[in-house]
């Protein structure tokens, strides 16, 4: 469990983290996503103590980090897959995590070889791909069997088999009832794996909501329709609008209308009858990866009610959906 | 929500053990990179090259005039090399354990193991220190075999003395290890940290006793380099150093020690990883 309570980290006059309020929870996969710049590593960082906060608080299993007795058996993580002497071997390298963190060193061989570098831990780092510097990351976040797993854009340079094998991977340690907090700027990627998305924007929450409810909030498909007489359509549209299929028109940046809420035979079968033109009709279906970029760069906070009903439904229980 | 992962919540290891475990990791890292048997090897071969070459004049000049066999000692010349040579490659060895994982951000993945701080810095400066120890008193030791290879039919080697300069110089060369851990982890940078250690062992003294002003001269004997070799050379340094001998010297490196880890420490607190 990760929380992050009005957590707030200020450098000088820019506000990289802003009031971020969120619960990471077990057994699920928990997207992190926004674009490049949006607070996502600063949180991260805040959260591993490596970062102190502004204000606010950033807490593991209910404590700072630092306080944590094993923090390695805890939380694994990986930050920044550069982030190795090039100098060192990779079995060193995991070897020295092993001795600082208190876990056994048996689990340097074991590692290796869930991540596939174990043919080449004797050789050193500075000869390792993007791909298999990632590997190696992955392997020391896994290091200490760690109930909570916290990994920064691990697809980062992978091939299509290793980013495949990451998606497993994270699909795998929800299943066995981790805590697996993956980052990502790009929403096709993080779709594919989370349960639950966190999404920020300019350090500021944007939404923190089930996927499928996020899915479902943004990919508002609209009818497009062009027409010389938009008042007496507009006028006949609402009055089809109701409690239960609340029917909304907004005008488009060229003067066509953007119809919510009606499928386009309605719309033509309206217009007809309000004897008003038209000259363009169909159907838009809004992409999500489109929502995504309109909601961050506009900062929009989502609504924290259905957040809220996404939290009290658990985990388990959504997997078996999917 | 709790499952077995966070369930099991074992109790802190105590402190004795938990440094051990740092030591441990530290020491493996620094064991792990080409780097520090390499600085360890440039400094034993610097030092029998720096021998021989002194053995072999000192030999000539006295084969010449065997009055000047008066003037050799085992003791100066080992710390000449140990003031020319060696501190300069424990300075190198220091700085780089203390500030290569800021250059490749290993810092991170080190915290995430171990984030207390100050035991990060308290391993990484016994590790180091203690390397520096090894480093400085095998250095020595091969300057006074070398010399006394070269020499020793013409002069007898004073055991004690030497081994006051063996030791001597181990414990300078770890207490400068101690010093530059401090500095490299306020500064952070590897090129900074032994650009300020080459002025403190090397630069400012000289530019202090070029002054001609007798109060900077003696000044200089308060800067680590001095202070250092006029203790491990029991004095007998050769060139003018300070108006003190003995321990005071000693105490003059461990302060500038001490004061370098405080303000290590302090930045590694404060400071964002």
């Amino acid at each position: 469990m990760l929380t992050a309570r009005e957590l707030t980290k200020r450098y000088g006059e820019t506000t990289a983290v802003d009031t971020l309020t969120f619960d990471i929870h077990p057994g699920r996969v928990t997207g992190f996503l926004g674009p490049n710049g949006a607070g996502k590593s600063t949180t991260m960082r805040l959260l591993l103590g490596l970062d102190r906060p502004t204000s606010g608080k950033a807490l593991v299993n209910g404590r700072p980090y630092a306080d944590l007795p094993w923090p390695a058996r805890e939380v694994g993580a990986l930050l920044d897959a550069a982030a190795v002497h090039p100098g060192r071997s990779a079995r060193a390298h995991l070897l020295a995590l092993a001795r600082g963190g208190g876990i056994p060193q048996r689990r340097v061989p074991e590692v290796l070889d869930t991540v596939g570098l174990t043919e080449v831990a004797r050789r050193r780092v500075g000869g390792f791909s993007l791909g298999m510097r990632q590997r190696l990351g992955i392997a020391g976040a896994l290091l200490g069997d760690p109930g909570i797993v916290v990994l920064d854009e691990p697809v980062n340079g992978l091939d299509l088999d290793g980013v495949r094998w990451v998606r497993g991977l994270v699909r795998k340690l929800a299943d066995e009832g981790r805590t697996v907090f993956v980052s990502s700027h790009l929403m096709s990627e993080v779709q594919l794996v989370a349960d639950q998305l966190v999404v920020v924007g300019g350090g500021r929450l944007v939404a923190d909501a089930p996927l499928p409810e996020l899915i479902a909030a943004w990919s508002r498909t609209r009818v497009v329709v062009r027409t010389p007489d938009p008042d007496p359509l507009t006028a006949c549209l609402q009055r089809r609008s109701g409690p239960e299929r609340p029917v909304t028109v907004e005008p488009g940046a060229d003067g066509e209308l953007l119809v919510y809420g009606a499928d386009p035979e309605e719309v033509g079968d309206t217009a007809h009858a309000a004897g008003a033109r038209v000259h363009t009709l169909y159907r838009e279906e809004a992409s999500l990866e489109r929502a995504y970029l309109d909601l961050t760069e506009a900062e929009v906070r989502y609504p924290a009610a259905s957040g809220k009903s996404g939290t009290a439904q658990g985990g388990a229980g959504q997997r078996e959906g999917r | 929500m709790t499952t077995p992962h966070t369930d099991t919540r074992p109790a802190a290891p105590a402190a004795g053990r938990a440094l051990l475990q740092v030591l441990a990791m530290e020491w493996t890292k620094l064991s792990s990179v080409r780097t520090t048997w390499w600085c360890l090897g440039l400094g034993l071969l610097a030092m029998a090259v720096f021998a021989l070459l002194m053995g072999y004049s000192a030999a000539d000049r006295i084969a010449e005039d065997p009055d000047a066999a008066s003037g050799f000692s085992y003791a100066q010349l080992t710390s000449q090399g140990v003031f020319y040579l060696v501190q300069f490659i424990v300075l190198t060895l220091a700085a780089l354990a203390a500030t290569n994982e800021y250059a490749n951000r290993g810092i991170t993945t080190t915290l995430l193991a171990v984030p207390r701080r100050g035991r990060v810095l308290a391993a990484r400066t016994i590790v180091t220190a203690g390397f520096a120890f090894a480093a400085g008193t095998a250095t020595a030791a091969l300057g006074i075999g070398v010399l006394w290879l070269v020499i020793g039919a013409h002069i007898p080697l004073d055991a004690d003395y030497a081994v006051r300069t063996v030791l001597g110089a181990g414990a300078c060369m770890a207490l400068f290890a101690v010093l530059f851990v401090g500095i490299g982890t306020a500064l952070r940078g590897t090129a900074g940290t032994i650009a300020v250690g080459f002025l403190l062992l090397l630069g400012l003294p000289l530019v202090l006793q070029l002054s001609q002003v007798q109060w900077l001269n003696d000044l200089a004997a308060c800067l680590p380099g001095l202070a250092g070799i006029e203790f491990y050379a029991s004095g007998d340094v050769g060139f003018y150093t300070a108006p003190h001998d003995g321990a005071v010297n000693l105490w003059v490196v461990l302060g500038w020690a001490v004061a370098a880890q405080l303000v290590g420490y302090a930045e590694l607190r404060a400071r964002d990883a």
